[in-house]
């Protein structure tokens, strides 16, 4: 027998070109009882891994591969639970202060972290190889006596390879020598780097990828050979006949190695607790007190039983101290007026509500505890809490002072190639140029390694040529790396908190690229696998576009409204939502939206909350839209499929919307736990195999039939809540979203300026771009100020009935050259160009760029100022007090920008049209082809035709739909809504481009006119 | 005072020479026809047909990327000497019209006409009399532009050739006309910041170019744009470089009677590349290989090259070249003379060796040392010219020469047979295997290398393929116990 010890995973990151679960199932297939992997620098893979290698009931041996500051490798295996945790510290100090992917680690941390570790020497990397390569043994042999000293004779093995590759013989025997004379053990290893030799092109191909080089160019950066594989025991005892010891020693070591994985839920931190109290009690307290500050409430009886419900589980899933800890992230964040609210599944949670976590009653809104928490799900506890964006940062600075580097990390996420970018990446290495890639992925209709692999459209335009060798590998090996890592990214908001034992004892972390970050080296998926709990801290645009917009109001005002005080209520906001005016509006702006406003018409805050949860893929796919909305016209009657489903679909008119009616159908018809319909859903929801939603359907079947329901009623219900999936909002976190829709729809009715200001400011943001903000402004006679140097601000405002764009939407303009503008104008106005160049100390291209977008107007034609800039940099570099005497010449005649041409630069140099909307630049055109204007649609009737010109701003294709595609049209004067059904979208999908001339058909509903595409024609 | 005669240029053009050629060679017609001619060297695109560019495809493209672009393109190798001896004859006649010819590239030539159109009842008759010459001869067409400079020539050859006509001429003092309309892309490696300002300023065309002063020019574009802004104004000083090869060096020894002994045959060798060492290092120059054609008494001549890895007149490295060319000699019949030739470069490509800038040694410093290499490389372009700066031929490493092996049980060598000589093998000092190029189409190559040292001593690198098949590795260095597996 014999395990492998040395093992490099995809989680090597480029440097492995198999799964921990595929190295698992080979082992199992050779029948070892043990194996280990030993990634780059990284834990990784360990969860995964382990769990794989414990269900195949195998030992999982956890070590990693650590890069010394000094040069060379060292393989460390963790032989216990205080090896690993030092293992766990020693990857954290490798990576710390070094670039994104690289690590060193300094010789001195090694020796304070030694203790419980087992090292091998590594091969052709290692540093005793290295001396034996360069015949120095003298050298091997002082770096081996260090080695042993520090980890102990018994704790430091000399690694043996046989890749056949050159010179390895040589190491060998040194190797050999080393052993005899200083009685150090050998061990036979394998550096393997990908499971079966089959593999080893797509390492050379990942080698490449990493070093971003061609294959053709790449030479020695490649492995020598396929040999970098996982060898059977029966191989490696042929391989390593002479030396049978070091084949022993690799089961020796595995035997010793006890430690594995840290199971969740981390320790979290014990918040500051009054004289008196324990977690459990405070937390109690600060809910009744939440219940007093709410109420009050006509059933109070049952809001307190579903308090102390909660509180029950809450303690019992020992996640306590975690509530306490996000109610002071919250506390913190009202605080400082940070602009937050919980959102997801954590919005069933009364305790959350009564810690001002989320804004939902779930008593209230019928929501489900267990759909968060349940006793049966040992899922962790996961709250999400979005912040407004501009001052997340502050929340997040304030958790990492709180707790410090050791407790605290964002969890990481693995960004994996997908099928679009691997074949980008496999084309380069292949010498494919970028605009074949261009092409080729321009045709690929999916996202997926088996679309890429039978695609019609790829089939279609290319032709034989996809049968070409070539060809065939560069589809191949893009699919093979579809679902592999690439590169460590940072997960949007999640941060993982542990103190006992600190968190880089049970997860590595290592820096984010952004500066005073650390990532964890799990990521999500791991996380909540292994059962550690994080906190969301998330980002919104919209509550940043709100909180600006508040600032504006009680500038003008000196009074800030209080948004939670709203009572969602006013018909005011309804009537506005149901004219469609809702450009800017949260969630209920998309196309898909608004086309469906003019037959929901929302009247009421759970109205909003069902509008947003019906445009989602669960609800289109499982066909649910239309019958709703015919029921809520009263055009059908509501039915149920089972008068069993009525206490759960009654508010919904007997169709599926949110999650939450999953778990209460699966209840109410089928006698599911609350905690089993949460897996249900979940398994319906991640496309788990056939095999687990079969035992689901078996269950459920069974159940239903054990409440007297008839058979082929339940398998249709079963369908249902199948064809409904996961691509839906829980009822908790539509009704989160629906109170943010309602406060920027109650802003856009109050203080439409200071609104769209907001949004101005934030961009980007929402469903659209800049211009058609600013054009909504015009429309509502909202006058917007262009850019100016004398009076801009540094980002976009409202002053005196007037919205003033800021100097952040010139293209490029630094942060920094914004802040002197600024400072250098209060000191005096610029007075010439050399002037603003010597004060404002702009670059060439910031100060170009403000030229061209129009920000010096003020002082010339805009060419004539590029042509000056030049001089006037050599002027703004000379020293002040020596004058300059132009030498009198003749002017440069240049042709001065015609209107047209300055809004088209004003426009490819800020993202908006100040002066007329830029449909103008296509005027012409629309004229001569006959197009009319949005403002005539209203003028024709129902079924006539009509050619319309204009910009295509969105164009949207919710999956489900069936390839039917939304567009916004936009001119001067509104902006319609364009279907264009799956014929049309085929034929015209290359027309639709920003300008276009659209002939369609006219439609209304209600008063709300929209159009249906014919034909499209780009311009 | 007598007027100043303006001077004129003519450009003669041989599109797609290599392709035109092939198609000839070939007796086959290309103008219906993807054809690819490859460089021998680097297997990357020499000259394409019309066809296949009208496909993509692009000179200096790898043959992969070929295939990718147009699956059904012919690829011939090309056959450089064949080219360039038509090449030559062809310059051949145009150096009976004028004693310089500066060549631009394959096929395409300039020379100056100034005095000779005298000869001729007009310049045109000239062109078109070189046109009906050339094509009597190799049954080319080429296109010819005449003008008052080098630039305005060569555009006018192209233009010439984009009107399907043979020739087109432009009358003195009107270049800048003539060369008005045409797009700033025209001018040769325009830098993209000026075409980005130029654009700003909507100014599109060589016309609208040449109206700024110069001095606006240089203020604004800096000197560099200098002889950008003269081209487009028609002007264009640069002077006929005529191409001239760099010397051989030949020398031919006939032996009093004939020798068998190979010794004295090396020492003769030897002392000729001592002799051109002497010479090369005077001039200041290095050769890349030798070649030498040894006669031997049974009348037989026999052709033999070597090349050397670095350039070099140090007489040691060609005292080992002449070594290897013995080696590889396979003649029983006594030697009665032989020539050998140099091939002597220039000094500055000794500068531009490209394999220690590479060295897979320095593997962490390779993607800097690359990225620096562009750079530069795009400077020396930008300052003088796409045409100033061309690739090194990196010298391929010798092949593998089939020899035969004797095996033992465990399947490694015990004696190696080449030439006729066999060598018992003593010990394998090393062994490896290597796999590459499997991302070639059926090109994968998987060996089993031996290092071995022979019953004399000697060093030698064997190995056996995929197929079984056993080869001399050459690539070992002479004398060092170093070798690089690739």
């Amino acid at each position: 027998m014999y395990i492998a010890l040395h093992n490099h995973t995809y989680y090597s990151l480029l440097e492995g070109a198999s799964s921990p679960e595929a190295y698992v199932e080979q082992a199992v297939r050779f029948g070892m009882p043990a194996l280990a992997i030993t990634d780059r620098d990284a834990f990784y893979g360990v969860v995964p891994f382990s769990q794989a290698a414990t269900k195949a009931g195998i030992k999982p041996i956890l070590g990693a591969e650590i890069t010394l500051a000094k040069g060379g490798n060292l393989v460390l295996l963790a032989e216990t639970q205080l090896g690993y945790r030092n293992l766990s510290r020693i990857i954290t100090m490798a990576r710390a202060g070094q670039e994104k992917g690289t690590a060193a680690l300094p010789w001195q941390q090694l020796t304070d972290y030694s203790a419980g570790i087992i090292a091998l020497s590594s091969g052709r990397q290692g540093e005793i190889a290295r001396a034996l390569f360069h015949r120095d043994i003298d050298k091997a042999t002082q770096i081996a006596e260090r080695y042993a000293a520090l980890f102990g004779r018994n704790n430091f093995f000399l690694e043996l390879h046989r890749h056949h590759d050159y010179d390895n013989e040589h190491v060998t025997e040194g190797l050999k020598y080393l052993s005899e004379k200083l009685n150090l053990r050998l061990v036979a290893s394998g550096d393997v780097h990908y499971v079966s030799q089959e593999q080893a092109n797509l390492q050379d191909i990942l080698t490449c990828i990493r070093y971003r080089t061609p294959i053709e160019k790449a030479g020695a950066l490649l492995l020598p050979n396929d040999e970098f594989y996982l060898r059977s025991p029966a191989e490696m005892r042929d391989l390593f006949e002479d030396m049978p010891d070091a084949i022993q020693a690799s089961l020796d070591i595995a035997e010793r190695c006890q430690a594995h994985v840290p199971q969740g839920p981390q320790t979290f931190p014990k918040p500051p607790l009054p004289p008196g109290y324990h977690p459990e009690s405070y937390l109690r307290t600060l809910c009744y007190i939440g219940l007093k500050r709410k109420g009050p409430f006509p059933n109070l009886r049952r809001y307190e039983e579903l308090l102390e419900h909660e509180i029950k589980i809450i303690v019992e899933r020992n996640v306590t101290n975690y509530f306490l800890l996000v109610w002071d992230v919250v506390q913190f964040a009202h605080e400082k007026k940070i602009l937050c609210q919980g959102r997801g599944s954590a919005a069933n949670s009364l305790v959350a509500y009564l810690l001002d976590i989320t804004p939902i009653d779930p008593l209230a809104c019928g929501l489900v505890f267990e759909r968060f928490l349940s006793p049966e799900r040992q899922n962790p506890a996961d709250i999400d809490i979005d912040f407004a964006s501009n001052r997340r940062e502050e929340v997040i600075q304030y958790m990492y002072q709180r707790f410090g580097p050791d407790q605290i990390a964002m969890a990481c996420t693995f960004n994996t190639f997908g099928a679009r970018q691997a074949l980008r990446d496999v084309g380069k290495v292949f010498g494919f140029s970028k605009s074949q890639l261009d092409l080729i992925i321009d045709q690929l209709d999916t996202h997926s390694a088996e679309g890429l692999r039978h695609s019609p459209k790829l089939r279609e335009k290319f032709g034989d040529l996809l049968d070409s060798e070539t060809w065939q590998q560069l589809i191949e090996y893009s699919a093979a790396l579809d679902t592999y890592p690439k590169f460590l990214g940072i997960h949007v908001g999640g941060m993982v908190i542990a103190t006992r034992p600190p968190l880089v004892e049970s997860i590595p972390t290592e820096p984010a690229s952004m500066p005073d970050r650390s990532v964890t080296q799990w990521a999500k998926e791991q996380l909540e696998a292994a059962g550690y709990a994080k906190i969301d801290i998330l980002s919104l645009r919209t509550l940043a576009a709100i909180e600006d917009a508040l600032d504006l109001i009680e500038k003008k005002l000196g009074k800030r409204p209080n948004l939670r005080r709203l009572k969602y209520n006013d018909r005011r906001v309804y009537n506005m939502i149901c004219r469609g005016e809702t450009i800017g509006v949260f969630n209920i702006e998309s196309r898909a939206q608004a086309n469906l406003i003019p037959d929901y018409l929302p009247r009421n805050i759970a109205d909003i909350t069902r509008q947003i949860a019906l445009i989602r893929p669960g609800p289109i796919q499982a066909n649910m839209v239309h019958p709703y909305l015919a029921r809520r016209k009263g055009l059908a009657k509501v039915k149920y499929l089972h008068p069993l489903l009525e206490p759960a679909l009654k508010e919904t008119l007997g169709v599926i919307l949110f999650q939450e009616q999953v778990l209460m159908v699966a209840r109410d018809l089928a006698g599911f736990m609350p905690g089993e319909g949460e897996l249900l859903r979940r398994a319906l929801g991640s496309k788990r195999p056939d095999a687990e939603i079969e035992a689901f359907r078996e269950k459920f079947l069974a159940g239903a039939q054990a409440k007297n329901v008839p058979l082929p009623i339940a398998q249709k219900v079963f369908e249902q809540l199948k064809a409904f999936g996961g691509y839906s909002f829980s009822k908790a976190h539509a009704a989160a979203f629906a109170v943010i829709a309602y406060w920027s729809a109650w802003l856009r009715c109050y203080y439409p300026a200071e609104f769209f200001t907001g949004i101005l400011r934030n961009q980007p943001m929402g469903f659209y771009p800049a211009h058609t903000i600013v054009s909504e402004a015009k429309r509502f006679n909202i006058q917007v100020q262009n850019l100016d140097i004398r009076t801009s601000p540094r980002q976009t405002t409202f002053v005196d009935n007037v919205i003033i764009l800021g100097l952040d939407y010139v293209k490029d303009l630094s942060t920094e050259a914004i802040e002197r503008l600024e400072i250098e104008r209060i000191r005096q106005p610029f007075t010439s160009l050399e002037d603003l160049i010597r004060r404002a100390k702009l670059s060439r291209r910031e100060l170009e760029n403000t030229i061209m977008a129009g920000g010096l107007d003020y002082m010339g034609e805009r060419r004539d100022l590029l042509w000056e800039s030049i001089e006037a940099f050599y002027l703004a570099r000379r020293p002040h007090h020596l004058p300059f005497k132009k030498a009198p010449g003749q002017k440069v005649k240049l042709k001065p920008m015609t209107a047209m041409e300055k809004l088209r630069t004003s426009f490819a140099y800020t993202g908006v049209a100040v002066e007329q909307h830029i449909t103008a630049l296509r005027q012409d055109v629309f004229s001569a082809n006959g197009a009319r204007s949005t403002k005539d649609l209203s003028k024709l009737s129902t079924g006539s035709m009509v050619k319309v010109g204009g910009l295509i701003t969105i164009k949207q294709m919710p999956r489900g739909v069936k390839g039917v595609c939304f567009l916004a049209l936009e001119d001067a004067h509104s902006l319609v809504n364009v279907t264009v059904l799956v014929d049309i979208y085929d034929k015209y999908e290359e027309e639709i481009r920003a300008f276009a001339i659209i002939n369609a058909e006219v439609r209304r509903k209600g008063t709300t006119v929209y159009l249906k595409a014919k034909e499209i024609k780009a311009v | 005072m007598p007027a100043v005669r303006s001077r004129r240029f003519l450009n003669l053009l041989v599109e797609h020479f290599p392709t035109r050629l092939e198609s000839i060679l070939h007796a086959r017609d290309i103008s219906n026809e993807p054809v690819v001619v490859l460089r021998s060297w680097d297997e990357c695109v020499l000259d394409a047909s019309p066809l296949a560019m009208a496909q993509g495809v692009k000179r200096g493209d790898s043959r992969r990327r070929v295939q990718q672009l147009c699956p059904k393109a012919v690829l011939l190798p090309a056959r450089d000497a064949v080219y360039q001896s038509h090449h030559d004859s062809l310059q051949a006649i145009l150096s009976q019209f004028a004693k310089a010819v500066e060549v631009t590239a394959l096929g395409d030539w300039i020379i100056e006409v100034s005095d000779l159109a005298r000869a001729y009842p007009s310049e045109k008759d000239l062109a078109l009399f070189l046109v009906a010459k050339i094509d009597q001869t190799i049954l080319l067409t080429p296109t010819i532009g005449v003008a008052a400079n080098k630039f305005t020539a060569a555009k006018a050859a192209r233009q010439a050739l984009e009107q399907n006509r043979r020739v087109m001429m432009v009358p003195p003092d009107k270049e800048r006309h003539f060369l008005a309309p045409l797009p700033l892309t025209a001018l040769p490696n325009p830098p993209a910041e000026l075409l980005r300002r130029l654009a700003m300023f909507d100014i599109t065309t060589l016309g609208e170019f040449a109206e700024f002063r110069h001095v606006d020019v240089i203020e604004q574009f800096g000197s560099d744009v200098v002889v950008l802004h003269d081209l487009a104004r028609g002007i264009d000083l640069r002077p006929l470089v005529p191409f001239t090869l760099p010397p051989s060096l030949v020398k031919t020894v006939d032996f009093d009677h004939p020798i068998k002994d190979s010794s004295i045959l090396l020492n003769n060798l030897e002392l000729v590349a001592a002799e051109f060492s002497v010479e090369l290092t005077a001039r200041d120059h290095y050769t890349a290989a030798l070649s030498a054609l040894i006669r031997t008494a049974d009348g037989v001549e026999h052709r033999l090259g070597t090349s050397l890895k670095s350039p070099s007149a140090d007489v040691k490295d060609l005292k080992l070249a002449v070594g290897r060319l013995v080696i590889d000699l396979k003649v029983k019949a006594a030697v009665v003379g032989f020539t050998l030739t140099a091939f002597p470069l220039r000094d500055w490509t000794q500068v531009a060796e490209q394999p220690s800038l590479f060295d897979a040694r320095f593997l962490d410093k390779f993607l800097e040392r690359r990225e620096q290499a562009k750079k530069a490389a795009h400077k020396v372009q930008l300052k003088f010219g796409e045409t100033m700066l061309r690739l090194a031929a990196t010298l391929d490493p010798p092949l593998p020469i089939p020899i035969e092996v004797e095996i033992s049980e465990a399947g490694v060598p015990i004696r190696l047979t080449w030439n006729d000589l066999s060598r018992k093998v003593n010990c394998i000092e090393k062994k490896w295997r290597d796999r590459h190029s499997w991302w070639r189409p059926g090109q994968l190559i998987r060996r089993r290398y031996y290092q071995v040292e022979a019953r004399e001593g000697e060093v030698y690198v064997v190995f056996q393929d995929q197929e079984g098949h056993w080869y001399l590795d050459r690539r070992r260095v002479f004398g060092e116990h170093v070798y690089r597996p690739s």
